[in-house]
């Protein structure tokens, strides 16, 4: 779906991913959320050249061990630094960086018919490109100033 | 490991506070929280 759903810009202060059944925690090395704008409506193979020049930000960063409890359904990470996002503006990358860890949280993907994402190293400027995404919820907060009171009720459709 | 994932978003939304779901739980995959 297109960025273009988007009614109003927003400002995204968590992210949260659906977890499979059965899993308890995952432990990173260190972790690290960043976010930015794609003018493309796919992915190509090389992480850095999917954004749009200079709107890569890091808004989560864990620089030592980080353990993420799974929580159900959603299991959801508070960004240290909100991500003000403008659909008007192209769509969103969230790009996700670990080095490594022990134990998993297998979470829902579902096939997206477009290459939507991207896998590879840690370090490495290019990873194998898939046309799946991850099940994703997004919290935030609407930015008002950008929309009339009638727009955000008809969003409750 | 290293993902990135363009979303394309469906907006469900309160009068301030914002909720966006995007897409479904169709298959378990093991990112981003597959730790090696």
């Amino acid at each position: 779906m297109p960025s273009t759903e988007f009614s109003d810009a927003m400002t995204i202060s968590s992210v949260a991913w659906y977890p499979n059944s059965g899993y308890t925690s995952v432990t990173f090395d260190a972790f690290y959320i960043n976010m930015g704008y794609c003018a493309s409506d796919q992915l190509t193979e090389n992480f850095d050249a999917n954004y749009v020049s200079g709107t890569k930000t890091q808004v989560f960063q864990r620089a030592s061990t980080y353990k993420v409890d799974a929580v159900y359904p959603w299991t959801a990470i508070t960004l240290d630094t909100p991500f003000f996002y403008d659909p008007a503006q192209g769509n969103l990358i969230i790009e996700v960086d670990w080095p490594d860890g022990v134990d998993e949280i297998y979470t829902f993907n579902y096939y997206t018919g477009v290459n939507s994402l991207v896998m590879g190293s840690y370090g490495s400027p290019t990873g194998n490109v898939f046309m799946d995404a991850p099940y994703l919820q997004l919290q935030g907060e609407l930015s008002l100033d950008q929309s009339t009171f009638a727009a955000i009720k008809a969003t409750f459709r | 490991m290293r993902t990135s994932a363009l979303l394309l978003a469906l907006l469900v939304s309160g009068a301030v506070a914002a909720t966006v779901e995007v897409g479904s739980a169709q298959y378990p995959a093991n990112m981003p929280f597959c730790a090696n």
